[in-house]
């Protein structure tokens, strides 16, 4: 993939200071909030965006009940396509269930009711989301093109400069669309070369590995039929504990997600295979693990 | 230009027992019929006026001509043209379900081409053909070369369509319009991986070349054959062929226009004739409406390992709808709390009368030619859980995947039923992994669309539509599942004829006991996001478009949609085939608004 050269970053800024007026304020009546752990980030990362919202819990890109607009690089607004296509009952995911507090008030004594989804940007129409350097602003809109139902977020792209980010760009560039899925779907044994590149990634120091341990962490989370849809692979709970991220401070996502992960796969795994090894030792991670949660990432969690 | 002789003939047949579809049907029951076969100097071997018998009702039939004339010329070896220069003997053979045209004939100093033509009752015609001769070495590159002027019914006016997909060479959705800039990078042959094939450029409205590489049937595991390209008469669309090729044989194919035809063994693509039209949105493949007569030459390049040189192809009869056959698989129905999925319940009585799935898609196809297929009948097991996912469990969209190509029919008539279109539905006792909630996934491209054709399949995950009783969790499968083929077909949930909503709170004085606004109001109860389903989808809500079976109108949406000229209905009827269809000529999904088409 033939990469632009990256532009000056403080004269980028100006620019896209200049172009991108001011993001509407969040908390805007019937509009949604966006929200993302960092403004910068690698070519080949993914952006775990929320979308927050103080009525009820937002529905999902991939159900299509509104779309993801995506502008920057030099390019015109373009609409993101989710590698997945889904609808969820109208209780869990749309909203609808009866909320415990009224809209921006606090719950009793606790912090004030945000529902939280999470949306993981990076792979599209089989590539990279988001294949160009630069900055790019995000909205969501409705079909009709009608006006924007988000404020919108603004994120860099840039080209990674450290030797070990630079072999690792190189690394998920020799099938960027495959990686990018893998992430997408947080493992897969179909994606041959997307979970190579991932493996190889997670075996070096870089940028990249803390999110490719945890894509492993996940894939071995999973029980899986083999390719041919014959023999099966049962997930390894060994190997996705040696794998999983814990730490929250480069971002709360990963770590929430592995345990999502690991405790979906592990009350599988109980459900066929009570007294597993490991099991009881994974429960009591968890446990401190969610113990140490606050009360946001607390939300975030249940937002799975 | 075709001569006046060769039109065909009509003939009205004696009545025979035809299946209930619609007309016109191929006659599946009788013989091609060739008006001529032989060989001169000047055209090789050739066949002259191929035609089949097609049912227009019942007890008519007419004879349609397919092939005006299908020859091989001769052979190229090394890049030097080799024309037939004799015969060595010529026949015909005949059997309960096909007839044959074959010869031998001389194209160099001691080697022959053996040329064997089947034509199969169902429509199959195949091709192979063979070097014999003390001169034959495997050592030199021998190619042959088959000129085919199809006549699809008699028209002048045909289009072609590719197989070009996500795997294609250059990654685009469609072969690039000349002058691009991608014919200049001259890698953009179909090819099943990249890397793999012949490096080609491709110019779909002009007069084009591809090559494809060596394609199994079975190529993909998709719901069927491993065709390559399709042959549509575009003035009258209601017959095609499809081709396809031989595990071994890769195939380089050349559409010229018949007139810019200058009896060349090997002619190259001409881009500056216009071969047919073509419309195009966004990033949707491009497609074909309209055509001129044209004809195709096929440079079959050495078998891989040898041995045979073969193509094939079938006929298949369009009728004035698109047919479909949908497969219900399902898990044993004492895992679902004993519910056979059954596409003649009714599960709601609207102003149409009594809806059921079957009367849905019926609806929405135009006519009866519905075909439904379910586990527990007609030889259609149950959906296993060993291999999988344990009953109740989370499933991934990987194994769901691997769930289907496991479990469709892949029988060679099922392979080989190129004239319906065909989906996969799954009823599992499963949720989806990383998403408990969701009650529908058409998870069939993307990441878990491992063969990477997309759109054959989607799931309704039972368990999660759980919660609000037996009765309602049956009729809301039957939604679920019409809504998990409609998201196949590439619609998208905001194609809604409904104004945009955003919240809808309880307010039993309202439409349904709802009321919507841009913001919930203090105090609300119940209130959640609805993008397009609240006051008006109260009583007119589509499969598409609302979740609550109670409102649901069951049936596909025949408005259009906020910024569109076209309904659902009218999307499943006459967008171009390579954006709604399922499969393997079918595009992945784009979410959004509906694109502009040319209908179809």
């Amino acid at each position: 993939m033939r990469i632009p050269a990256m532009p000056n970053p403080a004269s980028a800024l100006a620019a896209a200071l200049l172009a991108f007026p001011p993001a509407s304020l969040p908390g805007q009546p019937g509009r949604f909030h966006l929200a993302a752990e960092r403004a910068r980030y690698l070519l080949g990362e993914p952006i775990h965006m929320r979308i927050e919202s103080p009525e009820s819990r937002p529905p999902s890109l991939e159900e299509g009940r509104f779309l993801l607009g995506i502008e920057g690089a030099g390019e015109p607004e373009r609409i993101y396509h989710p590698p997945l296509r889904l609808r969820t009952a109208p209780g869990s995911a749309s909203g609808g269930k009866t909320q415990d507090a009224l809209p921006g008030e606090p719950r009793p004594g606790g912090a004030p009711v945000v529902h939280v989804r999470f949306a993981r940007l990076i792979a599209s129409d089989g590539e990279l989301l988001f294949r160009k350097p630069g900055r790019y602003r995000l909205r969501l809109i409705p079909a009709g093109g009608a006006a924007a139902l988000s404020d919108s977020l603004d994120v860099e792209f840039r080209e990674p400069d450290a030797p070990a980010d630079r072999k690792a760009y190189a690394l998920l560039s020799r099938n960027a669309g495959e990686y990018a899925l893998a992430v997408y779907l947080e493992g897969g044994d179909q994606l041959k070369e997307g979970m190579a590149i991932i493996a190889a990634l997670a075996a070096f120091e870089s940028a990249y590995s803390r999110l490719a341990s945890f894509v492993l962490s996940s894939d071995w989370s999973q029980d899986f039929t083999d390719y041919g849809g014959n023999g099966s692979r049962p997930m390894d709970l060994q190997k996705a504990m040696a794998w999983a991220q814990w730490d929250r401070g480069p971002g709360a996502y990963v770590p929430l997600r592995n345990a999502y992960r690991l405790k979906s796969g592990a009350e599988a795994l109980a459900a066929r295979e009570p007294g597993a090894p490991g099991l009881e030792a994974l429960r009591g991670r968890l446990a401190a693990f969610f113990a140490s949660l606050s009360p946001e990432e607390k939300a975030w969690f249940r937002s799975f | 230009m075709k001569l006046p002789i060769l039109v065909p003939a009509l003939a009205l047949l004696a009545a025979a027992e035809v299946r209930a579809f619609s007309y016109p049907a191929l006659d599946t029951t009788s013989h091609w019929s060739i008006q001529d076969f032989g060989f001169t100097s000047q055209q090789g071997f050739y066949v002259q006026g191929a035609e089949k018998n097609v049912w227009i009702a019942p007890g008519q039939a007419q004879a349609r001509t397919v092939f005006y004339n299908l020859a091989v010329q001769g052979a190229r070896k090394n890049g030097e043209d080799r024309k037939l220069s004799g015969q060595d003997f010529m026949g015909e053979l005949q059997g309960d379900a096909y007839i044959g045209k074959y010869g031998s004939f001389k194209v160099d100093s001691d080697v022959s081409l053996v040329i064997v033509l089947f034509f199969m009752d169902d429509g199959k015609f195949e091709a192979t053909a063979y070097f014999t001769g003390g001169g034959y070495s495997a050592a030199d590159r021998w190619d042959v070369v088959f000129r085919v002027d199809y006549d699809l019914a008699g028209a002048d006016n045909n289009t072609a369509e590719f197989l070009w997909n996500g795997g294609s060479e250059g990654r685009a959705v469609s072969p690039p319009q000349y002058p691009r800039g991608e014919v200049a990078d001259g890698i953009l042959a179909y090819s099943d991986a990249p890397g793999n094939g012949p490096a080609y450029w491709a110019a779909s409205a002009h007069e084009m070349t591809v090559a494809y590489p060596p394609l199994p049937r079975e190529s993909g595991e998709g719901v069927e054959n491993a065709g390559f390209a399709r042959i549509l008469n575009a003035s009258n669309p209601q017959f095609g062929m499809v081709l396809w090729g031989h595990s071994a044989t890769p195939i380089q194919a050349t559409f010229k226009a018949y007139t810019s035809n200058n009896g060349a063994l090997d002619p190259g693509a001409d881009i500056s004739i216009a071969l047919q039209s073509t419309g195009e949105s966004g990033n949707y493949p491009r497609y074909a409406y309209a055509g001129r007569d044209q004809l195709m030459f096929l440079k079959l390049n050495p078998p891989v390992s040898g041995g045979t040189y073969q193509f094939g192809g079938k006929l298949f009869q369009r009728s004035g709808t698109r047919p479909l056959s949908v497969g219900i698989h399902q898990h044993d129905p004492a895992r679902l709390d004993g519910f056979a999925f059954n596409p003649d319940m009714v599960v709601r009585y609207t102003d149409k009368g009594a809806r059921t799935f079957r009367k849905a898609l019926s609806d929405l196809i135009g006519s009866e030619e519905v075909t439904v297929t379910q586990s527990g009948r007609d030889g259609m097991p149950y959906l296993p859980f060993d291999g999988y996912a344990q009953p109740g469990q989370a499933v991934t969209e990987a194994q769901l995947h691997n769930l289907m190509r496991a479990s469709r029919d892949r029988s060679q008539s099922a392979l080989e039923n190129v004239r319906e279109w065909r989906l996969d539905l799954y009823l599992v006792d499963w949720t989806l992994q990383g998403e408990p909630g969701v009650w529908e996934a058409m998870f069939d491209y993307g990441g878990a669309d491992a063969n990477a054709i997309a759109r054959e399949g989607a799931a309704v995950f039972w368990p999660a539509l759980a919660g609000a009783g037996e009765d309602y969790q049956r009729r809301q499968s039957v939604l679920s599942a019409l809504h998990a083929a409609g998201l196949a077909f590439n619609m998208d949930p905001s194609w809604s004829a409904c104004s945009f909503a955003g919240y809808c709170w309880n307010d039993a004085s309202a439409c349904g006991g709802k009321r919507c606004g841009s913001a919930c109001p203090p105090g609300s109860q119940g209130c959640g996001y609805h993008a397009y389903d609240c006051i008006r989808e109260c009583a007119d809500g589509d499969v598409m478009s609302l979740t609550d079976i109670e409102r649901n109108s069951i049936r596909f949406g025949d408005q259009a949609p906020a910024g569109s000229g076209y309904s659902g209905t009218d999307w499943y009827r006459f967008a171009p085939e390579a954006w709604v269809k399922p499969g393997r000529f079918g595009a992945p999904p784009v979410s959004g608004p509906m694109p502009p088409f040319i209908r179809n």
